[in-house]
């Protein structure tokens, strides 16, 4: 388990002009964790066809700063034309140009939202194997029992079948909110978690409870994309406690993952 | 839908500046940006209105710039491969002959646009952020 940043976490300071990408690289670095989010709908200037002097300049930064390039999260902005719906062939072209991009600035994984369909997700697959890829698809407000209801049923059994390896989910904290027996799976197929540093610093039983269910992938902080100092705060005091609680349970879960 | 935590953004301190073509004034121009936490498209934008000292411009006497090119307002709804980058400014430039004069003025802006991602049942969200700000004109 990994702990990383959704780079839209500091909108306040991007837009303002008060910090460059560059310069949130280097304090979420600081701040410790290990890897990103990146939406290049927000930092990159030649989106929606992005350019190989930018993905090169996000590459560069993440590298000088050690700082993994997690996931290149696409809004697929089905509503951009007036009076019509994107098509199949246009969402699958988009999805087409950001796995080339993201692999382009060493990204390894993209993620989308339940804009995508299933179908159009599974025709997604065989470009990520040519390009090894890993494809994600966001599931936000999770209530019991809705992982087994209609669409999200349905990536579920792509990710488990033609997917296994190469596709997966992106949730939400919600997530761990639900009793064990709802989630131990959905934590396996997750490459990443989203979770406000608020609910950690409550309640850090959910920290230990996901690293005990062996939960492989990243936990992400997500924040509102404030730049406050109490969210910065919160931000720090996040990668510590759950820095805390693994190393305190590191013989335990590793006695768990053993069986 | 009003949303006001970027409505600062929409229209920054500046000072208007007569537009001038081979020394003489067709109007004057100032910046805007637009007002939310990642770019949109141009065929996003539902509605821009603009009123000077309270007095509200037609729409025929704007020109809307950026990325270097010039579109009229009637046009930005066509224009769905053109990105509005969050960072970046584009410039309204008002056809008045004389320019405006010298002196504090009353900007006040109105834009309205289409959230282009999470459609809901009854579609995509529609957002509205208005500022008015006095700008000095040189």
């Amino acid at each position: 388990m990994k702990l990383g940043l959704c780079m839209d976490n500091f909108s306040d300071d991007f837009i303002a002009r008060r910090a460059s990408f560059g310069e949130l690289v280097q304090r979420a670095a600081k701040l410790g964790y290990r890897g990103i989010e990146f939406t290049p709908a927000q930092m990159l200037s030649s989106h929606p066809e992005v350019s190989d002097e930018e993905v090169g300049l996000v590459r560069e930064v993440l590298g000088k700063y050690h700082m993994e390039p997690f996931c290149w999260n696409v809004y697929l902005d089905t509503g951009a034309i007036t009076g019509r719906e994107l098509s199949e062939n246009e969402i699958q072209k988009t999805m087409m140009k950001n796995l080339i991009y993201a692999k382009k600035a060493g990204f390894s994984l993209i993620k989308t939202s339940r804009d995508i369909t299933p179908g159009i997700f599974q025709k997604m697959l065989t470009l990520c194997r040519d390009l090894d890829m890993k494809l994600a698809v966001e599931i936000e407000d999770l209530e019991p029992g809705d992982h087994d209801e209609g669409d999200v049923r349905e990536f579920i059994r792509i990710i488990q079948g033609e997917g296994e390896g190469r596709a997966g989910l992106v949730l939400d904290m919600d997530l761990l909110m639900l009793p064990a027996a709802d989630t131990g799976a959905l934590w396996n197929m997750s490459f990443g978690i989203y979770i406000r540093p608020e609910v950690v610093l409550k309640n850090q039983d959910i920290i230990k409870g996901a690293a005990e269910a062996g939960y492989p992938g990243y936990l992400l902080c997500r924040n509102g994309r404030k730049a406050s100092p109490d969210a910065q705060r919160q931000a720090e005091q996040f990668v510590k406690s759950c820095s805390r609680v693994l190393e305190n349970n590191k013989k335990k879960i590793e006695r768990i993952r053993k069986g | 839908m009003q949303v006001q935590e970027f409505d600062q953004l929409l229209l920054e301190e500046q000072t208007i500046t007569n537009y001038m073509v081979e020394g003489i004034i067709l109007g004057y121009e100032f910046k805007i940006r637009y007002p939310f936490w990642r770019g949109t498209y141009l065929s996003c934008i539902e509605k821009l209105e603009v009123a000077i000292d309270r007095e509200v411009l037609s729409q025929e006497d704007i020109f809307f710039t950026l990325n270097g090119k010039r579109f009229l307002m009637e046009e930005l709804r066509a224009f769905y491969k053109e990105y509005w980058y969050v960072l970046e400014d584009a410039t309204l430039t008002v056809i008045k002959k004389g320019g405006i004069t010298k002196g504090f003025h009353e900007v006040a802006i109105t834009l309205q646009h289409r959230i282009p991602y999470g459609r809901q049942p009854d579609g995509y969200r529609s957002v509205t952020n208005t500022i008015t700000r006095t700008l000095m004109a040189e």
